[in-house]
């Protein structure tokens, strides 16, 4: 719990090298879970962004077919 | 406030920083309330082995639970109260000698070891922590002990800029650390410290690994404490890396000398 107290996200980064090699290859390991990760979110927000544009065109198209349906019913 | 003994009931103006354990005093009684988690993390420091072994070797002050409602206080506002051994005087770090903090530092920090071998850690690594009896330290802070979660320990920052900057200060370049830290009262910034041991200072004992470092990545990383914490912990850091860091420490603050106090 760190409610009170600044611990500082770099200091705790530099702890990690502080500790020795063990503590250096858990902070490399955390650099590189933050640099995939930054790749995955990258990829997903753009799977994100093509479902967003094909969503409005979808979504008319939808309610146009319920319009010619609804019309044809009439 | 008066209780109903008679005894005049105060809190402690300079207990704000932690609002889970308030010290407040019931005459010549210190007492610290505690909230519902401090409460059971307060219970289960009681059942440990080392909190008593602590006590018992004068390094820790002596604290006791006491009944709550026999002192009259209301039960809404803590879930338990504690008594503790009341220290001679407060004094504060800038009064202290390059030997006082230096004994201070490492005493936090075996108290700390203690507490991790045993699943426990400190909140804080504040010098205050520290007082005297007579010549010997005493850790007085008991509401600092919480049950240990995997990541670092959050207190190394606070550990650097109020007890190991100081003392870089005065054993590297023989400037008293005195002064200035009576002007920075939560410490030195890693910055700041940088800056005043650059050059060749960087080779000194220390100074690579708990200036250099911490500068350098507080400068760099912005991301929120919380959640480095919680990746650094998935990343693997455990207790034994936070014991390797403070046993590393303990033998950097054992190993630092001040030329002028040597020199009388």
């Amino acid at each position: 719990m760190l409610g009170y107290l600044d611990a500082g996200s770099g200091s705790m980064i530099a702890t990690a090298a502080a500790a020795g090699f063990a503590g250096a290859a858990v902070g490399a390991k955390m650099g590189w879970q933050r640099l995939t990760g930054k790749f995955k979110r990258g990829s997903s927000q753009e799977e994100a962004s093509a479902d967003e544009q094909d969503g409005p065109e979808a979504e008319s198209a939808t309610e146009a077919e319920v319009a010619a349906e609804d019309q044809t019913a009439g | 406030m008066t209780t109903t003994a008679g005894a005049v009931r105060s809190d402690e103006p300079a207990s704000f920083r932690d609002p889970a354990t308030t010290v407040f005093y019931d005459g010549d009684r210190v007492l610290r309330g505690l909230d519902a988690g401090a409460t059971e993390d307060w219970r289960a420091l009681a059942a440990t082995s080392f909190f008593p072994r602590l006590v018992a070797e004068g390094k820790v002050v002596h604290t006791t639970e006491v009944d709550a409602a026999e002192l009259g206080v209301a039960a809404e506002r803590y879930d338990a109260v504690l008594e503790h051994e009341r220290v001679p005087f407060i004094s504060y770090p800038h009064e202290w000698t390059f030997e006082m903090l230096r004994d201070a530092a490492a005493l936090h920090l075996e108290v700390l070891l203690a507490a991790l071998d045993e699943g426990f850690s400190l909140k804080d690594g504040y010098a205050l922590n520290v007082q005297w009896r007579g010549r010997e330290p005493v850790f007085i802070d008991v509401g600092s002990f919480e049950r240990a979660a995997p990541g670092p320990w959050p207190g190394y920052r606070q550990f650097c800029r109020t007890f190991l900057y100081p003392l870089l200060l005065q054993a590297h370049l023989d400037v008293p650390f005195q002064k200035f830290l009576r002007g920075h009262l939560e410490g030195f910034e890693p910055t700041h410290m940088r800056r005043i041991l650059g050059g060749r200072n960087l080779l000194r004992r220390g100074v690579f690994r708990h200036v250099l470092l911490q500068a350098v990545m507080e400068q760099r990383v912005t991301s929120a404490a919380e959640s480095t914490k919680q990746e650094l912990a998935k990343a693997g850091y455990d207790l034994e890396l936070t014991k390797a860091v403070a046993g590393k420490l303990l033998a950097l603050v054992r190993s630092l000398r001040s030329r002028r106090s040597a020199s009388g």
